[in-house]
């Protein structure tokens, strides 16, 4: 009776080490199949992180362009009416031109002055226009895989058509605007007036009341179609900033995520010791057990 | 195989003559390997809180990255609203005095000046709106902040914030209350023939500091608001310069929890093992001399 107690305690104990031993197997490689998910989850992370550095520079980029482009209209927007008043006043016998003439040290030159910074505005609205065009064309391309909408599909292909024309479509602006031109003539307002010198001169002798007035609208068109596209601007920031708000809650569920990945590494990993432990402890207690049946046979 | 050494074992531990000696140095194992269990369980908790105290490490370099990226925009935000401010009010100085001429009275109205500061102003309060939603359990943005420094800082300075804040809100309602349309079309829709019977009219609408016009009344809360703005975004920009602060701070604080925790845990570690290894030396003893003695009774 006690020798058959005697060896069921002895079968329990090499249970126990069996047990314990299998057990820290197990935990050991568990430990090693968490360390794949911990790296696996680390490339995300990396990944995320650089995508939401990649959105915050897109958005800084577009802001930068918008606020370039606010500033642009506010400042040509100020101005515009200065040098079409100008000319009026000293150019207008009803406005008492002659008056207005005597505060002008050479009122001739001082009239050639007012029609070429009449040119001049014409000119810079142009220039600006296209160099943000430019330089937005420049960001969108290089993520045009984030910008469908700038995208056209040639012969199956998709290829990047770009923002440009929308900031220099002069003539599809004259056109949807012909019934505020008082001469519905695109050619006599194309930029082309504007080079060499020689042109320029000729367009300033040339252009009389209704020619400036003309001008100074389409003038005013262009800064209103800068101003819309303005608006686009902010759309695709919003919708970057959108994007990198989602990459941000991404990223800080993912850290969470391996928090808790690197939590179960470190119990299997050490579950693994405390089992190593354990199966030794039982083995003592079972040598201990050996050593105490071989005493009590003696006795 | 495991069989034939377990009863080449049971031989052995009937043979040790010693008896009371081996399960001394068996007790000691035992011993031994209760010690090491204790210290895995000390070292599965550390390990538990070294890694949440990671994670909170983490989060804070996040946040302290966020913060400084944050704060660099803010800068920049506030430096271009300085400049705009100031190169708006020399603009706004040297329009006067060329209104204070009896020509310039009639080249520079309130309409042409002030229609595009306002325009321009209460298209960028649309941002404003979202910075304004940010609100945290019920509160608004500025509730939010003041809560964030009510603890942290001088009741003076934080009823200083209270009233920026309240500045600022206050300032933001009042122009918000501006219709944007119709200044859009204010500006866009003039046209060379209003600009005209502008010029020609007899009423005087050149820019004058006791104006009692709405535009300039309009202008005068855009005005406001500007200034306010750069205030409030100052003392946003103090208020994420505490908080970096604060940061570090933790940075360092949690650097030094888990350097602590870290030290604790190797002196463990290393105890485990030590104790790992003797009770493992001591199965090996018996191991050995078992199979000594197994040899012998072969010879």
């Amino acid at each position: 009776m006690r020798r058959a107690l005697e060896n069921k305690k002895i079968i329990i104990y090499i249970l126990l080490v069996a047990f314990f031993t299998v057990s820290s197997y197990v935990f050991d490689q568990t430990a090693v199949r968490i360390e794949d998910s911990i790296r696996n989850k680390n490339i995300l992370i990396d990944t995320t992180k650089t995508n939401l550095k990649n959105f915050e520079s897109l958005s800084s980029q577009l802001e930068t362009i918008r606020s370039d482009l606010d500033n642009l209209v506010s400042l040509n927007l100020k101005d515009l009416h200065f040098s079409l008043k100008s000319y009026l006043l000293i150019t207008r016998y009803d406005l008492d031109s002659n008056e207005n003439r005597k505060f002008f040290k050479d009122s001739e030159d001082a009239l050639y002055q007012i029609k070429d910074r009449l040119l001049s505005t014409y000119q810079s609205i142009t220039v600006q226009s296209s160099d943000i065009g430019e330089k937005l064309d420049e960001v969108y391309s290089w993520n045009y895989e984030l910008f469908p909408k700038y995208m056209t599909e040639v012969n199956g292909e998709k290829l990047y058509e770009g923002v440009y024309n929308n900031f220099y479509n002069h003539e599809e602006i004259f056109n949807n605007n012909l019934n505020k031109f008082k001469i519905k003539n695109f050619k006599k307002y194309d930029v082309d007036i504007l080079y060499p010198q020689e042109k320029r001169n000729k367009v300033m002798q040339s252009f009389y009341l209704n020619n400036w007035y003309d001008l100074h609208r389409f003038t005013l068109l262009l800064i209103k179609n800068l101003d819309d596209n303005g608006n686009d601007i902010s759309e695709n920031e919003l919708y970057i900033d959108e994007l990198a708000e989602k990459k941000e809650i991404l990223l800080y569920s993912e850290i969470e995520k391996l928090k808790n990945i690197s939590n179960k590494k470190n119990s299997s990993i050490l579950l693994s010791i405390f089992s190593q432990i354990l199966s030794l402890l039982f083995l003592l207690m079972l040598f201990r057990n050996l050593i105490l049946n071989s005493t009590a046979k003696i006795k | 195989m495991r069989l034939f050494r377990f009863s080449l074992l049971k031989i052995y531990f009937g043979l040790i003559e010693n008896k009371n000696k081996a399960l001394k140095i068996i007790n000691i194992g035992i011993f031994l390997s209760i010690f090491a269990s204790t210290s895995a369980i000390i070292t599965y908790f550390i390990e538990k809180k070294i890694n949440e105290k990671e994670f909170l490490l983490i989060e804070e370099q996040f946040q302290a990255k966020d913060n400084s990226s944050i704060i660099s925009e803010f800068e920049s935000i506030i430096l271009l609203l300085e400049t705009y401010n100031r190169s708006e009010f020399m603009q706004t100085e040297n329009a006067f005095f060329l209104s204070w001429t009896t020509l310039g009275s009639k080249i520079i109205s309130e309409n042409d000046f002030y229609a595009p500061i306002i325009y321009t102003a209460l298209k960028d309060t649309k941002e404003l709106d979202k910075l304004f939603e940010l609100g945290i359990e019920g509160q608004n943005f500025s509730e939010s902040i003041v809560k964030l420094i009510e603890d942290a800082w001088d009741k003076d300075e934080v009823d200083k914030t209270k009233e920026i804040f309240k500045n600022f809100e206050k300032s933001y309602e009042t122009i918000k209350k501006i219709d944007i349309n119709f200044y859009k079309s204010k500006i866009y829709n003039n046209s060379p023939e209003l600009l005209f019977d502008e010029v020609s009219s007899k009423k005087n609408n050149s820019l004058d500091y006791n104006s009692n016009s709405k535009i300039f009344s309009d202008y005068s809360a855009v005005y406001e608001y500007k200034q306010n703005t750069i205030i409030f975004f100052k003392r946003l920009h103090m208020i994420l310069r505490a908080t970096l602060a604060q940061n570090h701070d933790s940075i360092k604080k949690l650097n030094n929890e888990i350097i602590d925790l870290s030290k604790k845990e190797n002196r463990l570690i290393f105890l485990t093992f030590i104790f790992q290894l003797i009770a493992f030396m001591l199965i090996q003893i018996f191991e050995i001399s078992s199979m000594n003695i197994y040899k012998k009774e072969k010879l």
